[in-house]
Order: C-alpha cells, then structure tokens, then sequence
C-alpha cells in the first residue's frame, strides 16, 4: 500500500487553508481504503513540521511554550487543545515519552491542530509546500512498507 | 470556629520569602490539624496576588501563557517540579473569580497552588512590606472562607 495523489491533495488543502476544498476532497475519501493512508500521511507531516519547529534541547519546556502559544491563538482553541496530550504528542516525536494511551481520535485532531499551527508557523510558498509534502508522501510510504 | 493562626502565617511567609531553613520545620510543626488552614491561606494569598498581577483586565490567552511560563521555569529545576496546566489554569481562574467547570483533586491542585503563588511571590512581592500585606490581605480572606466553609472543601 502506498500514500495516493488523491490523499496528498487532501492534505494539500488543508495545510493552504482552503476548507471547502479541503472537506470536498475528505469527503471523497474511502474510509476503509483511504484510513490507514492518509492517517499515516498526516502522521508523517506531523512528525516533520515538529521536527523542523523543534530542537531536541529542551522538548518539554519548548513544547509547553508552543502549545501554551498555540492555546493562545483563538478564544476557542484553549478548550479545544488539551496542553496535556498535545505536549506528550511534540516530544514524542523530538523522542521523549509516548503516546500509545492516547485515544486514536484525539490524538489525529490534535495533530491536526497542531499541524496548522506549525505549517501556518512556517510560512511555506507553494515550492516550500510541494517539498514538504513529497518529504511526508516518501515518509509515510515508507511507513505504510514496514506494516 | 477555625481561624487562621500565626504558626500557619509563619509557614506560609517562610514559603513566600523563600526562608528555606525554616519552611520545613515551620510547616512540619502545623502537623495534620494545622495543614488544612495552612491550605486556605496558601489558596487566599494565590487569590491576593493573581488580582495583584492580572485584575482589572485579563484574557483567557493570559493565564494560558502565564501558566506555561511558570511550568517552564520551574522545569529548569526538574520535571518533578512540573504542574498540570488544565488544573493550573483552573486554580488561576477560580483565583480571580472565575466558575471553574472541571472538578480539581486535591494533590493536583495543591501543586498548582504552591507552583504558582511561588511564581507570583516572585514578580509581585519586591519587599518585606509586599509580604506583609499579601499575608493580611489573605489572612482576612481565609479567615472568612473557614467561617463562611467555602464550598467544596
């Protein structure tokens, strides 16, 4: 199994904002063929947006200020980020802690709301944003390979 | 009727001015019955000194950040000194007023309580006087919540 284009477009138009676009393509996914696909494609975008946000120095500290930053944004986005899970979730990634107890569903929505923040953070133009994305298609291919 | 006694005013000075050859024995000497008061106050003077440092005017996003400040200084010492941020931004809110929906334990809240009086102790009280009157203040406040029994305690 592998990553399809249909899945990277999907992700494609919810990192640019575009949420019409965006929710036609999420509609047209298969849940049971698309799953296991684009979950691993937006784990792979979340592993690499930390890791180029992060340092490895201090991954708690910094995950608290990020999340707390974040939290910050919105009225809404302080009730609806948990800090706790979505700190495990960044220094996970930098290699601290794990998340394994962590339910499948929040821990996809705080990714993903992590995710806009960390992409909207970096300030990609479209070449940037066509890099990342082949960057994260190739890793959660590779993902998908080992099972 | 309890009240708030000197012992438990000592211990909680000792605290804030960070006396820490005598925060130990002070607190120790309060013993089991004493612990419960010294509790109120530490909870009256966190109430004194969040006004001190966010009334009249604050935002949600204040004491989101404000807690995540204190949590990463503190990190510098360990991560044992670490504090849940949902239950420290609730303690701050319920400080300043505010309904708090979620329940609080009690061990978790109190490590909120002591982890940011300490944080606030440290940028709202610059002199003897400041402790001084923080501790009145919150005295009288204590005193109050003991006889009124403030809910949920």
């Amino acid at each position: 199994m592998a990553v399809s284009d249909q899945q990277v477009a999907t992700l494609r138009a919810f990192l640019e904002g575009d949420k019409p676009k965006y929710n036609d393509l999420l509609a047209d996914l298969d849940r049971k063929s698309d799953g296991l696909g684009y979950s691993a494609l937006v784990t792979a975008a979340f592993f690499e947006a930390v890791d180029r946000r992060f340092s490895t120095q201090s991954p708690r500290a910094d995950a608290v200020d990020y999340v707390a930053d974040v939290r910050s944004r919105s009225a809404n986005a302080a009730e609806d980020v948990d800090p706790r899970i979505a700190e495990r979730l960044i220094r996970e990634v930098l290699g601290d802690g794990s998340t394994d107890d962590v339910d499948g569903r929040t821990s996809a929505s705080t990714k993903l709301y992590l995710l806009t923040a960390l992409t909207i953070d970096a300030d990609l133009d479209a070449a940037e944003l066509d890099q990342f994305l082949g960057k994260v298609k190739k890793m959660a291919d590779h993902m998908l390979s080992r099972g | 009727m309890p009240t708030i006694t000197d012992p438990q005013v000592a211990a909680l000075r000792a605290f804030l001015v960070h006396d820490t050859d005598d925060i130990a024995a002070l607190a120790y000497q309060l013993g089991e019955n004493g612990m419960m008061g010294y509790v109120r106050l530490a909870e009256a003077a966190l109430a004194v000194a969040a006004r001190k440092r966010f009334a009249p005017q604050f935002t949600n996003a204040d004491l989101v950040k404000y807690v995540a400040s204190v949590r990463v200084s503190r990190l510098t010492d360990g991560d044992e000194f670490d504090f849940d941020p949902v239950v420290g931004e609730d303690v701050l809110r319920y400080s300043l007023g505010q309904n708090v929906t979620h329940p609080l334990e009690l061990e978790p809240r109190l490590r909120a309580i002591i982890a940011l009086l300490d944080g606030l102790a440290e940028t709202e009280l610059s002199s003897e006087a400041d402790v001084d009157e923080l501790l009145t203040d919150a005295r009288r406040i204590a005193d109050q919540w003991l006889t009124e029994r403030k809910p949920g305690t």
